[in-house]
C-alpha cells in the first residue's frame, strides 16, 4: 500500500484559527465608513396584481438615500439559476409571499427599516393555487405563461407492467415528504462597493462566476466591470446562489456609487430562501418469491413553488436515483415539477434524493417483511456490485463499496450491548436500516473543474480555484491534494479561492463535487506544473529522462526537491492549469437512460430508536453509519460530514417541517421550526469504507450529501420495527406515532 | 434621544451614547466593530450572538446596550491567553468542532463559561450547557468531544 505524507491525515483546518478567534470576516461583517443599509419591501400576498406603489412617505424619512421600483433597475429584471423566471423587483404581479417589490437604501438600518414599513403597495388579489395536484388541473390559475407543469422527466427500462404481472410480491404505497429549510446559521448577506471602476460584491456563494454573469445582466454592466468575491460561507447546504442580498447591495452601489450592505433577517431568510422540495411519491415494488427485485414503478409529483430555481435539475437527479442502489431490470419512473404559489423550493443537500430514499427504503423493508428476510439480507441480494448495471443502464466499473458498508453496519450493530431503553417498559425500541447511492457531479452535464497554479523562486506556490469553502474543509482538502502531489505542505501554498478577478471558474460547489472534480483538477495542475519545472531541471542537468516522485526529481543518483528546483533552477514565473471534466453522457430524452455520473458514493445507516408508549415521542438512540468515500483525504472532516449530515437527516426524519398555509410560512424562525440541538445527539458509530475510485484524486469520491441520505429512511424503518406500523409521511411526527400506537 | 453608557468590554472601558433601542449585539458589532460576535436570528433563538455578561452567557440580541451599562462583557475577541489561542479554541480546531464557523464564537464562549463553573463536566452537562447554541454543520458530536478534551489545568 502506498504511504502518503498528507493524504489520509487530519491536518490543521486552514481557516480554523481565524474562525475560533472571531476574525473571519463574513459578508455581513464588512465595515465601511459611508455604508448604506439595504432593505427590500416584499409582497404579503401569494398571488396578486400590483395596482399601485406609494413611495412618498418612505422617501421623506430622514436618512433614506433611495427608494426604487422595477422601473429604476439598471439592467435586466429577470433572474434564476436554471430558468430566468424571477423578477429582481416585481412590477406588475407577485406570485408568492415574499416576492420583492421595492428596494430601499438608507444611512442607518433604522431608517431603512422605517422606510420599508412605510412603503404602501396596492394589490388586486388573483386566484392562487397551493396544491401541486390542483395546479395541474386545466382550470387552475396559471402562475407563469408557460403553464403550471414546469418540467417532466422519465426513466424507462424494460417492461415494468409485464414484469409486475409476474411478480410474487407487489407492494404499492404513497409517500409524502415535507418542505425543509437549510437553516444555515449565517443569514444571507452581501456587501458591494466600487473598487476604482470595478463594482465589487462580496457574498457567500456556491458559484462566484455564475453570480458575475447574472449580475452583469441585472446591473447592465460588462462582466469585466464586476468582481464577485465569495466571502467566507457561514453554511450553505446547497443554497446561497442567485438572487440574494449581494444582488440588492450591488444594485444600490450601481445606482448611488456608495458601498452598500444587506443582511437578511432570519424571518426574511425563511420566507425568501429556497426550501427542500416536498414530494408526493407513489412507488410500486415487485419482486420474485426470494425477494429479488424485478420491477419498480415510481410516480413523483413535486411542488417547486412560484419559481423554478434549481427544480428541473433536482427532479432530474431524483428520477435517476428513485430506484435506489439496486439491480432492477424493469423500471418506469416519472417525475413532474409543478408551479404553485407556495414558497420557492430549490437546491438543498441531497438534491432531490432524500425524498426518494425514504420511499425506496421503506419499500425494501416492507418487501423484506413480506418475503420473510431480514433487512440486511433483502438489501444484500439486491444491491449493486462492481460490474453491474444501475437503473439508468450505466455499468459501474469500479468503486462500489456498498456490500462492505452493509457488512460494517451489521458487524457494529451486532457488537453493541443492549441499550438501557430496550428493557425499560416505558419504551418500544427498534433498529432500522437504509442504504443509498449518490452520483457525484452534475447529472449528465459537462461540469469541468479547473485549477490554476503558479510558482516562482522564493515565493509560495499559488493555487487558484473558483470554489469557496462551505465549512466542510474544501480548502484544506484541496491543499492536501496539492501538497501530496508536489511533496510540499500546507504552509508552502498561497490559496486564492472563488474570486472572479483572480481565480478560474471551477464550476459550482454542488453535487459533492469539490473533492472529486476540483480535487482532480488540482492534481492535473500539479502534474503540469511539475512537468514544467522538470524541464528546467532536465535542461540544467543535461539529461533527457527524469522521474518526479515523492516531491523530488530523480535521475540516477541525482535528486532535487520541487521547492529547491524552483528556487535554484527556475528564473521566471511558471503557470499551469489543470482541468478535469468527469466522463458522463447525457441521459436519453425519452428513456432517461445513460451514464449521468462518472462515479457514485455509497452508504448504509442503521438507526436505533425508542418510542414512548404513552406520547409517541421518538428518540434516536444510536446511529451506525458506514460510507464508501473512495479514499479519505482528511478523516476528521469526513467524520464531521457524516455526523453533521446524519444529524441533518435526523432533523429531516423527525423534527423539521416548514408549515405553509395559503402560501404563508407559519413558522419562520428557530422557535417554531426545530432543528436538532445538542440534546438530540445520538450515540454515533462510524465506519468508513475505502473503495478507491480510479478517476478520483488519490481514489476519493465525495461525502457531503451522501452523509444525510440514509438517516431519515433508517429512522422510518426503526420506528416501524418498534411500533409494528409503517408511516408514509415524512417527518415521522409524534402525533402520527401516537395515533398509530393507540 | 441617546443615553450615555459605560461598560467594560474585554478589559477595555468604553463610554458611548446609544439609542435606547440599540441591542447589545448591534452595539458590539456596529459601534465597537467587534464583529466576532455573530447575529444569526436577532430573536434569541440561535445562540450565535452569545457573549459573557458579568460572568453569565447571554444572547446579546436580547439585551439592550443600555441594560449593559456598568457591566463587564467578554466577547470572542477577549478570549485568548498570553500564549495565543485559548485551550478551548485549540481544541475546537484540533477536534474538528468548527465547520462554517458562524456558531463558533458563541459556542466557544458558552463552553468556556461551563468550564469556568464545572471544570470536568460530563457529556450530559456539556450538551445541556450548549443546548441554546445551534450548529447546523457539525452535528455537535465533535463540539462535545472538543469540550471534553480540554484539560482543566490548561484553563487560565
Amino acid at each position: 500500500m502506498r504511504v502518503y505524507t498528507t493524504i489520509g491525515q487530519s491536518v490543521t483546518k486552514v481557516d480554523g484559527r481565524e474562525k475560533v478567534t472571531g476574525r473571519t470576516v463574513y459578508a455581513g461583517d464588512e465595515v465601511f465608513p459611508d455604508l448604506l443599509y439595504v432593505k427590500v419591501a416584499r409582497s404579503d400576498r401569494p398571488h396578486a396584481e400590483i395596482l399601485e406603489i406609494d413611495l412618498s412617505s418612505a422617501k421623506n424619512i430622514p436618512g433614506v438615500v433611495g427608494v426604487w421600483t422595477a422601473h429604476d433597475l439598471p439592467g435586466a429584471n429577470a433572474t434564476g439559476t436554471r430558468i430566468k423566471d424571477e423578477s429582481v423587483l416585481c412590477s406588475k404581479r407577485v406570485r408568492r409571499v415574499g416576492d420583492p417589490v421595492v428596494l430601499i437604501a438608507a444611512k442607518s438600518l433604522r431608517a431603512a427599516n422605517s422606510a420599508k414599513e412605510s412603503v404602501s403597495i396596492g394589490y388586486r388579489d388573483l386566484p392562487a393555487v397551493f396544491d401541486p395536484e390542483e395546479a395541474l388541473r386545466p382550470e387552475a390559475p396559471r402562475i407563469h405563461e408557460s403553464g403550471n407543469l414546469l418540467f417532466e422527466k422519465k426513466m424507462i427500462k424494460g417492461d415494468v407492467e409485464a414484469a409486475l404481472s409476474k411478480c410474487a410480491y407487489v407492494i404499492t404505497n404513497t409517500y409524502r415528504t415535507q418542505r425543509i429549510e437549510h437553516s444555515y446559521l449565517e443569514p444571507e448577506a452581501g456587501t458591494a462597493y466600487m473598487d476604482g471602476k470595478k463594482l465589487t460584491v462580496k457574498l457567500p456563494t456556491k458559484h462566484a462566476h455564475f453570480e458575475q454573469d447574472e449580475l452583469a445582466k441585472i446591473l447592465g454592466l460588462d462582466r469585466k466591470d464586476i468582481r464577485v468575491i465569495c466571502a467566507p460561507i457561514g453554511g450553505y447546504f446547497g443554497d446561497k446562489q442567485g438572487l440574494s442580498p449581494g444582488y440588492y447591495a450591488a444594485i444600490v452601489t450601481r445606482l448611488t456609487g456608495f458601498p452598500a450592505q444587506m443582511v437578511y433577517e432570519r424571518r426574511e431568510s425563511f420566507e425568501v430562501s429556497t426550501k427542500r422540495h416536498p414530494y408526493i411519491i407513489q412507488m410500486t415494488t415487485g419482486a420474485d418469491k426470494e425477494g429479488h427485485l424485478e420491477a419498480v414503478k415510481v410516480d413523483i409529483l413535486v411542488d417547486t413553488g412560484a419559481y423554478a430555481s434549481y427544480g428541473p435539475s433536482i427532479i432530474g437527479r431524483g428520477v435517476v436515483h428513485a430506484v435506489g442502489p439496486y439491480r432492477v431490470k424493469n423500471i418506469h419512473v416519472k417525475g413532474r415539477l409543478v408551479y404553485t404559489n407556495n414558497p420557492v423550493c430549490g437546491s438543498m443537500r441531497g438534491f432531490g434524493v432524500p425524498q426518494v430514499a425514504i420511499a425506496c427504503e421503506s419499500q425494501m423493508d416492507l418487501l423484506a417483511e413480506a418475503v420473510g428476510k431480514d433487512p440486511f439480507e433483502i438489501r444484500r441480494i439486491n444491491c449493486l456490485q462492481a460490474g453491474e448495471e444501475n437503473a439508468s443502464g450505466q455499468t459501474l466499473k469500479a468503486s462500489v463499496g456498498l456490500t462492505e458498508c452493509l457488512g460494517e453496519v451489521e458487524r457494529i450493530q451486532e457488537s453493541l450491548p443492549p441499550h438501557p431503553r430496550e428493557i425499560d417498559p416505558q419504551y418500544l425500541t427498534g433498529w432500522g436500516l437504509a442504504i443509498i447511492y449518490y452520483g457525484i457531479g452534475l447529472t449528465g452535464l459537462p461540469n469541468p473543474g479547473v485549477a490554476q497554479m503558479s510558482v516562482e523562486p522564493g515565493e509560495k506556490v499559488q493555487l487558484c480555484v473558483g470554489v469557496g469553502d462551505g465549512g466542510q474543509g474544501a480548502f484544506t482538502t484541496l491543499l492536501q491534494i496539492a501538497s501530496e502531489n508536489l511533496g510540499l505542505s500546507q504552509g508552502d501554498f498561497n490559496l486564492l479561492s472563488a474570486d472572479t478577478l483572480t481565480t478560474p471558474n471551477s464550476g459550482t460547489s454542488t453535487a459533492s463535487r469539490i473533492t472529486y472534480v476540483v480535487g482532480r483538477a488540482v492534481t492535473e495542475a500539479c502534474h503540469h506544473l511539475a512537468g514544467q519545472v522538470g524541464k528546467k531541471v532536465a535542461a540544467n542537468w543535461g539529461v533527457m529522462d527524469l522521474v518526479f516522485e515523492d516531491g523530488h526529481y530523480h535521475c540516477g543518483v541525482r535528486k532535487i526537491s520541487f521547492r529547491e528546483a524552483v528556487d535554484t533552477l527556475v528564473n521566471e514565473k511558471l503557470l499551469a492549469e489543470g482541468i478535469f471534466d468527469p466522463p458522463t453522457t447525457p441521459t436519453d430524452k425519452e428513456t432517461g437512460l445513460g451514464s449521468p455520473y462518472a462515479t457514485y458514493a455509497f452508504a448504509a445507516h442503521a438507526a436505533q430508536v425508542s418510542v414512548d408508549r404513552e406520547t409517541g415521542q421518538v428518540n434516536v438512540l444510536r446511529i451506525i453509519a458506514s460510507h464508501d468515500v473512495g479514499k479519505m483525504i482528511h478523516p476528521v472532516h469526513v467524520y464531521g460530514q457524516v455526523q453533521g449530515g446524519a444529524m441533518m437527516g435526523l432533523g429531516y426524519g423527525l423534527l423539521e417541517n416548514v408549515i405553509v398555509k395559503k402560501g404563508r410560512i407559519l413558522n419562520p424562525g428557530f422557535r417554531a421550526y426545530l432543528i436538532p440541538s445538542s440534546m438530540e445527539v445520538p450515540e454515533f458509530h462510524i465506519s468508513v469504507v475505502e473503495c478507491p475510485e480510479p478517476t478520483g484524486p488519490y481514489g476519493a469520491k465525495g461525502v457531503g450529501e451522501p452523509s444525510l441520505l440514509p438517516t431519515a429512511p433508517a429512522i422510518h424503518n426503526a420506528v416501524a420495527r418498534a411500533t409494528g406500523q409503517y408511516l408514509f409521511d415524512n417527518p415521522v411526527a409524534m402525533e402520527d406515532v401516537w395515533r398509530a400506537l393507540s | 434621544m441617546k443615553t450615555m453608557i459605560n461598560l467594560t468590554v474585554n478589559g477595555t472601558k468604553h463610554e458611548a451614547a446609544v439609542e435606547p433601542n440599540r441591542t447589545l449585539v448591534d452595539f458590539l458589532r456596529y459601534d465597537l466593530e467587534l464583529t466576532g460576535t455573530k447575529k444569526g436570528c436577532d430573536m434569541g433563538e440561535c445562540g450565535s450572538c452569545t457573549v459573557i455578561l458579568n460572568g453569565k452567557p447571554v444572547n446579546s440580541c436580547l439585551v439592550l446596550a443600555v441594560q449593559a451599562n456598568g457591566s463587564e462583557i467578554m466577547t470572542i475577541e477577549g478570549l485568548k491567553t498570553a500564549e495565543g489561542l485559548h485551550p478551548l479554541q485549540k481544541a475546537f480546531v484540533e477536534k474538528g468542532a468548527i465547520q462554517c464557523g458562524f456558531c463558533s464564537p458563541g459556542m466557544i464562549l458558552a463552553a468556556n463559561n461551563l468550564l469556568q463553573k464545572t471544570p470536568t463536566p460530563t457529556e450530559e452537562e456539556i450538551r445541556t450547557a450548549l443546548s441554546g447554541n445551534l450548529c447546523r454543520c457539525t452535528g455537535y458530536q465533535k463540539i462535545i468531544e472538543a469540550v471534553m478534551s480540554v484539560d482543566k489545568q490548561d484553563i487560565p
